[in-house]
């Protein structure tokens, strides 16, 4: 297995061509697309045509010059389609770029395709895309995870180096670890929401699907960094966050405090999950990493909290489309409230209805401080409790899920991606690696969470971690 | 949530029900609004709401002209299921203005 | 018989006077091709998130500061959630608890009164679309959407129901107005809808604590238009009560031109806004230092301006109140009057100058002073002319009507029309003894005594010399002409 900083290098020095890379990606992607169903749309004749520029060029200064990667359907790129998965955009193409992909374009990299995911991004098994199941590349009898799930699947087999997605409650870390690789979705802020199609605003963030942690650090160092179109991006200076990635870093785990929350023994955990987890838990103390028992008690009204305050900004957001300006128009409205209501109702999908009118009534006058009001307050009490925690350690360290991948159709439990979406509530870091297979043959995986604006740090925990865990990464399904 | 709740927030969301769906619908918002009790449980009424993570304040541009290319103006409204000349085409409004 | 009062709430929309939009970098132009005016932001395509315009920001605050409202340093944005075609996002931005500004206060002069107005809050909001039902005369099946306006930044002002007549209503407009023309916060349009206004009325016996039935008004376009409006509104609700009716909370259209309000049936079923803070733009944390500096930038507004007219200048209480009653007049007098060395002396004769001659031409062509064919300094020059002088008040009256012809400069027209004042003893001499001779009947009579007779004599004099020799010089060589011989 390759990694791609290593690729970048050889490219940039025209040891390696980028038109084989792309070539090899697309070969791969020949043979198991058919059965993965991981992208809604490829780009195979200008992403060559790219590549051939690339190698023409005689200096090649980008930081991904030539790199393929993967794009999650909801982020814009000029002049190319944008669905969300949803039936209302089947014809919306973007008429600009997000900032990461403007800073992904001026990189050099080259946009293979474009990536399913749950409708809206809504859900977390890749089932609510209105065109495509995707499948997990394990065993394609189960899902990927979602909703970022056409990412990590194109990733897990092999199809692409590493791909964007999007991470709104475990979106991005949930499918990484359903499909055993990384996911990472960094601190509320440091990477601009500008130009991905938005689901809950306050917990929307971009992140990253690799193989590797040092891949998704060299994604991050490209994306990441202040924007004036996304109000709430931090003004940070740019950061290397490939930086001391190496060998040396697994010292670090000498000085590393990791918290586990006590609270992770009240859930109904996959035995198998937690076998693997406590074995990780040994390989860290062995290298003599502290290992504590944090109390975090709001823990249990994380879903809750997620399913309120994610619902109401959702039916904020979706109520742009309405048929008027973009989109799907229904051709049976009578007036205008019956075409508004006929355009919704024709072209999305039940799961989004359903967040749609539980959104709406929580926000209702007559809900507002009952439901969505009082959702805030907990959520400060998760924060509050949360800052406490990393009074005690660095890093929140958990199984990523508690719950291994289901099959087509089955349900997850609420509290499967709980210690996930912690991260989204409080704005948080975290980061997934794989841990190991499980008797399934399929991947698990472990969550380190980080205090906000600890990214690097979290890369560095992440990678060591990486390092000594018996997770092979260059073994790939069989396909 | 009752039926006639239903209704009334299915019109404000502009999403249509139909008859025999709205008993599914019910159930599932329902065993919503029931999961989230827990959400009552704990004493946070000296809590301030948190709205925004970020500790930024005070995030404003400078007051300068930056037109959006005609190119990008005239793609979104090719974009537009009707249009008439430059507007976009829609049914009768009833004017409130 | 019950008598009945009114209670009059003003809700009023300023656009607020930046370049580009509150959350977008679109021009705010006025009148651009329909969509011209557009960007990813104000049509919400997907992925695109709003970005404040600092300038909206410190226009609010000098507006608050200005009318002596408490400024919330600390408040968020908020979405305001239903379905419109001209609000793009279906929400509208605008704050919701608390506003930028709560509880400022306007006095207004009522019949020589002056009555303090309160005003509840200002609070920051964007503007939505327009939507077209007709083409000229034809009206349409379908409506037309133009987002130019949508996402323009919006002052909205609310005032307690504290006037209780059109009047009153007029003069808050009005006051209002001048005052942010001064702030230059806002254009205050009406006919460009860059001000307007909604009124609530209700009307109740007189006594009676509880307050009516209120009804809204919208669609009046100039700040007569409101007073009248309200003044219908009153009288229908009056008959209403006295034939025993009972009125209805409803929305009413002001039709200018039949002079009458309309019910407008919308079917605004069931409508809750489930407000709540938006996550995109980030809260406001004003520092004391930025409140100061918009404090400084605060220029002397009408009140302060009149008083230094009287102090300064000492013209009449009235005077004042006229010359201030709106910026363009006043910034017209100062202008004319800066161009003088002696202040104090012109400043009286400039005021009636305006008054009178000015003001009379202006009013016939409907012009703005701001636009007046004759400068400021043009102005001043006349009279600067009449006060050394050089010309008499009477030939003043024939320059000024060739200045408002022609706009051109007193003094040429002066020189070309050979207008100047003879004051030259030599020439006046010469002419009172032709004058003397011609008349020997007034000579007698007023050697008998007869004073009077002198005015016969000096009448003559001026007609010799075509209304040019100076009045003052004449009079003096006459009594020493006729003392000689």
């Amino acid at each position: 297995m390759i990694r791609v900083k290593e690729l970048k290098v050889k490219i940039c020095s025209s040891e390696k061509k980028s038109i084989d890379v792309v070539k090899a990606c697309f070969n791969r992607i020949k043979k198991v697309e058919p059965k993965i169903k991981a992208f809604l749309k490829l780009n195979e004749e200008n992403s060559l045509k790219q590549a051939e520029k690339i190698d023409n060029l005689n200096i090649k200064k980008g930081l991904l010059e030539g790199i393929p990667i993967g794009i999650k359907d909801n982020i814009m790129v000029k002049g190319e389609s944008m669905t969300s998965a949803s039936k209302y955009l089947y014809n919306y193409i973007s008429p600009y770029d997000a900032t990461v992909i403007e800073k992904l374009k001026s990189a050099g990299a080259i946009f293979i395709g474009r990536t399913n995911m749950d409708e809206f991004a809504m859900g977390g098994s890749t089932e609510t895309s209105a065109y495509q199941k995707t499948a997990n590349p394990w065993n394609v009898e189960f899902i990927p995870g979602g909703s970022s799930g056409g990412s990590a699947a194109a990733v897990s087999a092999g199809m692409v180096p590493f791909a964007l997605g999007s991470d709104t409650g475990g979106s991005i870390r949930q499918p990484a670890s359903f499909c055993g690789i990384v996911g990472y979705k960094p601190s509320y802020g440091l990477i601009s929401r500008y130009g991905a199609c938005a689901l809950a605003s306050s917990f929307d963030q971009i992140g990253t699907l690799s193989k590797t942690v040092i891949d998704s650090a060299l994604l991050t160092s490209v994306i990441a960094g202040k924007d004036y179109r996304d109000p709430v991006c931090q003004p940070n200076d740019w950061i290397d966050y490939t930086y001391d990635l190496d060998s040396s870093s697994v010292c670090a785990l000498r000085t590393i405090k990791l918290g586990i929350p006590k609270q992770f023994r009240d859930y109904k955990t996959d035995f198998e999950i937690a076998k693997y987890f406590n074995d990780a838990v040994n390989k860290l103390e062995l290298e003599c990493s502290q290992i504590i028992e944090i109390d975090v008690p709001a823990y249990k009204y994380v879903p809750a909290l997620y399913k309120v305050i994610m619902c109401a900004e959702v039916s904020a957001n979706i109520a742009t489309f309405d048929g008027i300006r973009y989109g799907y128009r229904s051709p049976n409205g009578k007036d205008l409230n019956d075409e508004y209501a006929k355009s919704r109702t024709e072209s999305l999908g039940d799961e989004v209805k359903k967040r749609i009118l539980f959104g709406t009534y929580v926000l209702e006058a007559k809900n507002y401080h009952k439901y969505y009001n009082k959702a805030q307050k907990v959520r400060t009490l998760l924060i509050n409790q949360l800052t406490d925690a990393y009074k005690k350690c660095d890093f929140i360290f958990t199984p990523a899920t508690l719950q291994m991948p289901v099959r087509f159709g089955n349900v997850l439990p609420e509290e499967c991606d709980i210690f996930l979406i912690a991260a989204n509530l409080a704005g948080l870091p975290g980061i997934t690696v794989p841990c190991s297979f499980t008797s399934s043959g399929m991947p698990m995986g472990v969550h380190f969470m980080g205090p906000r604006f600890s990214d690097q740090k979290l890369f560095k925990m992440a990678s060591a971690f990486e390092k000594i865990s018996n997770f092979n990464i260059d073994k790939y399904p069989i396909l | 949530m009752l039926k006639k709740e239903l209704e009334t927030t299915s019109f404000l969301a502009r999403i249509n029900i139909k008859d025999k769906e709205k008993e599914k619908y019910l159930a599932d918002i329902n065993a919503m609004l029931n999961y989230i009790k827990i959400l009552q449980e704990p004493d946070v009424k000296n809590l301030k709401p948190t709205t925004h993570v970020t500790k930024i304040r005070n995030v404003w541009r400078e007051d300068i002209v930056k037109p959006c290319p005609r190119d990008v103006i005239r793609q979104m409204l090719d974009m537009a299921p009707e249009k008439e000349k430059t507007f976009y085409k829609i049914k009768k409004v009833i004017s409130t203005e | 018989m019950t008598n009945y009062e009114a209670i009059i709430g003003l809700e009023v929309h300023l656009q607020i006077n930046t370049k580009s939009k509150i959350f977008c970098e679109c021009s705010t132009q006025f009148g651009a091709e329909p969509n011209a005016n557009t960007c990813v932001i104000c049509t919400s395509q997907p992925g695109a998130i709003p970005i404040l315009n600092k300038k909206a920001v410190e226009a609010i605050v000098k507006t608050g500061l200005a009318l002596n409202f408490t400024i919330n340093k600390q408040c968020t944005f908020a979405r305001k959630q239903y379905f419109y075609p001209d609000v793009a996002k279906n929400y509208q931005i605008t704050q919701s608890e608390p506003p930028l500004c709560s509880k400022g206060k306007l006095t207004i002069t009522i019949n020589k009164q002056e009555k303090v107005i309160n005003i509840t809050r200002i609070h920051l909001e964007e503007d939505a679309g327009k939507l077209i039902h007709e083409i000229g005369s034809r009206k349409l099946d379908y409506s037309l959407l133009d987002l130019n306006r949508a996402g323009i930044g919006l002052m909205e002002l609310v005032t307690e129901p504290e006037l209780v007549s059109p009047q009153e209503a007029f003069e808050f407009l009005t006051e209002l107005k001048n005052i942010v023309e001064y702030l230059r916060t806002s254009e205050c349009d009406m006919e460009k809808g860059k001000m307007r206004c909604d009124v609530n009325v209700s009307i109740r016996p007189i006594g009676q604590k509880k307050l009516g039935t209120r009804v809204e008004i919208k669609n009046m376009n100039s700040i007569s238009g409101v007073r009248d409006a309200i003044a219908y509104e009153v009288e229908r609700q009056k008959k209403i009560l006295k034939t025993g009716g009972k009125i209805l909370q409803e929305t009413r259209l002001w039709e200018a031109d039949e002079g009458v309000t309309k019910s407008m049936r919308s079917k605004e079923n069931a409508l809750d806004y489930r407000y709540f803070p938006e996550p995109d733009l980030v809260p406001f944390d004003l520092s004391d230092s930025f409140i100061e500096e918009l404090q400084k930038q605060i220029p002397e507004l009408p009140k302060a301006r009149k008083a230094r007219f009287i102090k300064d200048y000492n013209l009449s209480e009235y005077d004042a109140s006229y010359l201030t009653s709106t910026k363009a007049l006043a910034d017209y007098y100062e202008e004319a009057l800066n161009t003088l060395k002696d202040k104090k002396s012109a400043a009286k004769l400039i005021v009636n100058w305006i008054f009178t001659e000015l003001n009379a031409k202006l009013n016939i062509s409907k012009t703005c002073i701001s636009k007046s064919s004759i400068s400021s300094r043009n102005l001043a020059k006349l009279v600067s002319l009449i006060l050394d002088g050089t010309i008499s008040g009477k030939i003043a009256k024939i320059v000024f009507e060739e200045m408002y012809k022609n706009s051109t400069d007193p003094q040429l027209i002066i020189k070309e029309k050979g207008l100047l004042q003879i004051s030259d003893e030599i020439t006046i001499i010469k002419i009172c003894k032709e004058a003397i001779s011609e008349n020997s009947k007034a000579v007698s009579e007023f050697k008998a005594g007869k004073k009077k007779a002198l005015g016969a004599i000096i009448g003559l004099v001026m007609k010799k010399s075509n209304g040019q020799a100076n009045p003052k010089v004449v009079n003096e060589i006459l009594l020493k002409e006729l003392k000689d011989n």
